[in-house]
């Protein structure tokens, strides 16, 4: 019998009220910022609002849609100017130049499309006018472009633009490492939590307080012993030299090795735990009856042990990788610049050149791939629920 | 010999566990500022320095303002989430499940985009109160899991019994479900406030100069210049995390008591 | 005079009707107890009565008063649960307290009826404890005080005995009738133990598949089974498929093996019953006018004073019947003859 079906009747209004202040804060503080950084990566306020009367011009009157862009122009401060000139300037160079001279002038030009191409004649040029009409628009896909690289040319074709594939290269890094880390965390893992779930009460014990200290151990500490023991005059290169196995200290940190051995320092217990947790409920009278039948100890594991405990190898993994991908902190420093992960990014743009819009969408990419992730995680979880209940 | 590869692994992999933290932690009373054996010494002279400079008592008392802070919030959304979803329905128990824990999955750069943008605007700013609700949202998940654990244990006749012996709800609440439950609310508040305790990616994020954590002063202090002052607040940290631990487990047997 | 009246409860969950239209008066002071095998809706008649189900439809009336919608606070209804469901973290004096807590009796008045009620389930001595320091029995006492001691003015109880060893059980049963005499509330039991139900009840309700079958005395139930049903959940019997033909004075009642009177009968299908006490072993036939048949001892089980015999008749079914031991036991395989009184046979609907 369910808990909630044993509860006296009207509980439901009581479940209301005390649901309300928790979901209210979660909604407000939570998934409406969430909501709002989508919002916020197709945001266009610089360039729409800046160009309300050109978007309401009929597009195939081209005085009209001359005397509209005129009026907008006008209508700009220095300030805004120079702003909006940027930005198109990043689609088309030239533009700039074509938008400060025009805006300077807006008062004076003949409000058509005779007295614009009179006064620059690039205005005759139909790219010029595509593009306005482009970015002029209330949203804007041009930090996708920029992250995904991809491009909608003026045919409406997708092309790579050169030498911004950039924010891709890092997308497939991020992923890399968090495999490696992933790997590494596994490897170590399992005998770790092995040992808990199989050792003796003294060894499991002592172990699993290793794990829990180092668990509850800050991230940031954890990290700083790191960086500690692998500077070029840390611990490690110090015993290197003086075992003589390397003459010079050699580069340990601030490039991936640094970052991978912190990273996975940092991730164990998320993969140890889940794993002792499946080890647990597998009763050792199986090991004992399959050595009793013949299989020797190291069949035994293989056979009989391991396939039971992938469950939680998998658990383990899955949070491990999903982790890996948002990790800022511990590449930041522990690793190169080669190393930095998206995390590393989305920070850059926002401490360093405030590019909201940028760090926006590259926190909508990370954010979808750890959604994908989980939702994959829950329909693999659940489709091994469904074999294992058809056995 | 399958006995051997078992011994060497695991000494092993426990050792990369454990060892960067113990043999770090010594260099802290060593009196030489070259972070390396062999010690030269032994000394408190770092930690009375540490101690001493307004440079990081500031951020430790901002931290401890700041987790406390987070501690009562969190108790009290998590609490109250995990209190409400138990009286729902199995699919609205779902539902509002995934939402309280969803802050746990979301990469903490993502949340702090999202949090410093939404503040910024609402003009709630940051500094202190935007590192409180900041920090609450991330910590809250570890109180309702924390209590909806402990609450799952409970035996429902429990309350039933009080009903039937004339208790209103809310007497109930305070007398029976309340009292059962303490130490999943207690061991909740210790997740909260070492998670505050221990954050620095939303804080980096949303902290003013004035609000500066200890944390963000160990972060800037790892990327300008490595010193023996940053190995003490490391140790400072990891002696405060190790007695929440201890007293994580204290709760917890205390909890394991009255249900044997 | 009727205190507690059960009127028409239907309940459904979803699709599935748990109680078909469940109907029961019960009596001041009476001691009733609700009897049926698992499943068959008597613990949801109990959580109806506690306030903890609401009904489809029907009512629940308290000396008149409608208390179907009143929560289960309200109902000043005592409840023994099956697992006491005991406060760990209250001592058992504390346990007891709570309800007169609730109440805001005085601290003297919670003193005085606190220790009256370890008095009467004789466990002042354990009240500083906590229930989990006690043997179940103990427990089940401390959870029968908590429940009387508001005085509530009907004590339900769901399956108490459960969890108890069947000595235990016997001297609780002995204790719960003696505190129910000296206090004169009325008690609702659960139970699918028919002992424990015919040993305490005044009168017992049979239920199954969310319907009463029959409310009765013991007596009643054992000696005028209204269906098959109740016959032979009520103690044991031997059933007997057969037609009923004429009608009136003169109907008469014939199965494969014997016919026999039976007035005033529903022409047509007929079940009749037969209780082993009242069947007769012999090694011939006797020739006093009684149904006598032929059949072949299967086994026996002793129990010193008499034994239990399973007998297979000529058709191939069985019969079982009571007889005196003093001489010893038939041995298996003996052919001899059971009779009866055709005035102990039972008409069934």
């Amino acid at each position: 019998m369910s808990h909630a079906k044993s509860q006296p009747h009207g509980s439901r209004f009581a479940a209301f009220l005390l649901l309300l202040i928790p979901t209210a804060i979660f909604l407000l503080i939570f998934v409406v910022p969430l909501g709002s950084i989508i919002s916020l990566s197709l945001e266009n306020t610089a360039l729409g609002s800046r160009f309300v009367t050109f978007n309401a011009a009929a597009e195939n009157n081209p005085d009209q849609r001359a005397q509209a862009v005129l009026q907008d122009l006008g209508a700009m401060d220095q300030k805004q100017l120079g702003e909006v000139a940027r930005m198109l300037n990043q689609e088309k160079s030239g533009f700039r130049s074509l938008i400060l001279d025009t805006g300077k002038k807006a008062k004076t030009i003949p409000p058509s499309m005779g007295g614009l191409v009179a006064f620059d004649k690039r205005w005759a040029e139909p790219d010029y006018w595509e593009i306005i009409s482009k970015n002029a628009g209330a949203i804007s896909w041009r930090h996708y472009q920029k992250v995904s690289g991809l491009k909608l040319d003026a045919a409406g074709n997708l092309t790579i633009a050169k030498g911004d594939l950039i924010f891709m290269r890092v997308m497939g890094r991020t992923l890399v490492i968090s495999v490696e880390v992933t790997l590494l965390t596994l490897l170590i893992s399992y005998p770790v939590a092995f040992a808990v779930a199989r050792g003796s009460r003294r060894t499991a014990a002592t172990i699993l307080t290793i794990v829990m200290v180092s668990f509850w151990t800050s991230v940031l500490v954890r990290t700083t012993a790191w960086v500690v023991l692998l500077q070029t005059n840390g611990l490690i290169n110090n015993l290197l030299v003086w075992l003589g196995i390397v003459r010079e200290p050699i580069q340990l940190i601030f490039n991936r090795f640094g970052a991978l051995v912190a990273m996975t320092h940092v991730l164990l217990p998320f993969a140890i735990l889940p794993m002792i947790n499946v080890m647990r409920t597998i009763p050792k009278a199986q090991s004992d009856a399959s050595r009793s039948l013949g299989a020797g100890p190291i069949e035994t594991f293989l056979r009989v042990y391991f396939p039971q405990t992938l469950r939680g190898v998998a658990v383990g993994g899955g949070t491990v990788f999903i982790l890996a991908l948002g990790f800022y902190i511990t590449p930041a420093l522990t690793g190169g610049p080669n190393d930095q992960m998206l995390a590393y990014f989305i920070a850059d743009f926002v401490n360093k050149t405030l590019n909201w819009g940028m760090a926006a969408a590259l926190s909508v990419l990370l954010l979808l791939i750890v959604i994908l992730l989980i939702c994959l995680g829950k329909l693999i979880q659940r489709m091994l629920a469904k074999r294992e209940r058809a056995i | 010999m399958s006995r051997l590869i078992y011994w060497v692994s695991v000494t092993f992999c426990a050792s990369f566990l454990i060892l960067p933290l113990v043999v770090v932690w010594p260099l802290a009373f060593n009196p030489s500022s070259f972070l390396t054996y062999p010690m030269e010494g032994f000394t408190f002279d770092w930690f009375a320095k540490v101690l001493s400079d307004p440079g990081w008592t500031r951020p430790m008392l901002n931290s401890v303002r700041v987790a406390l802070g987070v501690t009562v919030l969190a108790v009290v959304i998590g609490g109250l989430a995990a209190l409400g979803v138990m009286m729902t329905r199995r699919g609205t128990q779902i539902v509002l499940s995934a939402l309280f824990v969803s802050p746990l999955v979301v990469p903490s750069v993502v949340v702090a985009v999202a949090l410093a943008y939404a503040f910024g605007r609402t003009g709630v700013g940051g500094g202190y109160l935007s590192l409180v609700l900041a920090h609450s949202i991330v910590a809250a998940p570890l109180v309702f899991l924390s209590v909806m654990t402990s609450l799952r244990g409970l035996d429902p006749n429990l309350d039933l019994a009080g009903a039937s012996l004339g208790a209103s709800r809310i007497y109930r609440f305070f007398t029976v479900t309340l009292p059962l439950t303490a130490p999943g609310f207690a061991a909740g508040a210790v997740f909260a406030f070492i998670t505050s305790f221990d954050e620095v990616v939303l804080a980096l994020f949303l902290a003013d100069p004035g609000s500066s954590t200890l944390p963000i002063a160990l972060f800037a202090g790892l990327r300008d210049r490595l010193e023996p002052p940053i190995v003490v607040v490391a140790v400072l940290l990891s002696v405060l995390s190790v007695l929440f631990l201890m007293l994580l487990n204290y709760l917890q047997k205390r909890h394991a008591a009255p249900r044997s | 005079m009727t205190s507690l009246e059960i009127k028409n409860i239907n309940k459904h969950y979803g699709a599935v009707q748990a109680l078909h239209d469940v109907s029961l008066s019960i009596n001041k002071g009476e001691f009733v107890t609700l009897l049926g095998p698992s499943g068959s809706g008597k613990t949801t008649v109990l959580k109806i009565l506690a306030g903890f189900e609401p009904v489809t439809s029907g009512q629940v009336l308290m000396e008149g008063r409608d208390v179907t919608a009143l929560p289960p606070e309200k109902r000043n209804f005592g409840l023994v649960f099956q697992g006491y469901a005991l406060f760990p973290h209250m001592s058992v004096y504390d346990n007891i307290a709570y309800p007169l807590r609730v109440r805001r009796q005085s601290k003297a008045m919670i003193d005085e009826r606190v220790l009256a009620a370890l008095d009467l389930v004789q466990l002042r001595k354990f009240a500083n404890r906590r229930p989990q320091e006690l043997s179940g029995g103990q427990q089940q006492r401390v959870a029968l005080a908590r429940a009387l001691v508001f005085k509530p003015d009907v004590l339900l109880l769901d399956e108490p005995m459960s969890a108890l060893d069947k000595q235990l059980r016997h001297d609780l049963q002995e204790e719960l009738r003696e505190i129910h005499r000296s206090l004169g509330t009325t008690f609702i039991n659960v139970t699918h133990d028919q002992e424990e139900a015919m040993h305490m009840s005044d009168r017992i309700a049979i239920m199954d598949h969310g319907q009463i079958k029959q409310y009765d005395t013991a007596h009643q139930l054992y000696r005028r089974p209204a269906s098959r049903f109740v016959a032979e959940f009520v103690g044991k019997s031997n059933v007997f498929q057969g037609e009923v033909r004429g009608s009136g004075s003169s109907a008469r009642f014939y199965s494969a093996s014997f016919e026999m009177p039976l007035a005033d009968a529903q022409t047509g299908a007929s079940t009749v019953m037969i209780r082993p006490e009242d069947a007769e072993i012999t090694t011939t036939a006797p020739n006093d006018g009684r149904i006598t048949l032929p059949v072949q001892v299967i086994s026996s089980t002793y129990s010193g004073d008499r034994a239990l015999y399973t007998l297979l008749q000529s058709d191939g079914a069985d019969f079982i019947a009571y007889a005196p031991a003093r001489s010893g036991v038939f041995p298996d395989g003996t052919d001899i003859f059971v009779s009866f009184a055709s005035q102990d046979v039972i008409a069934l609907a």
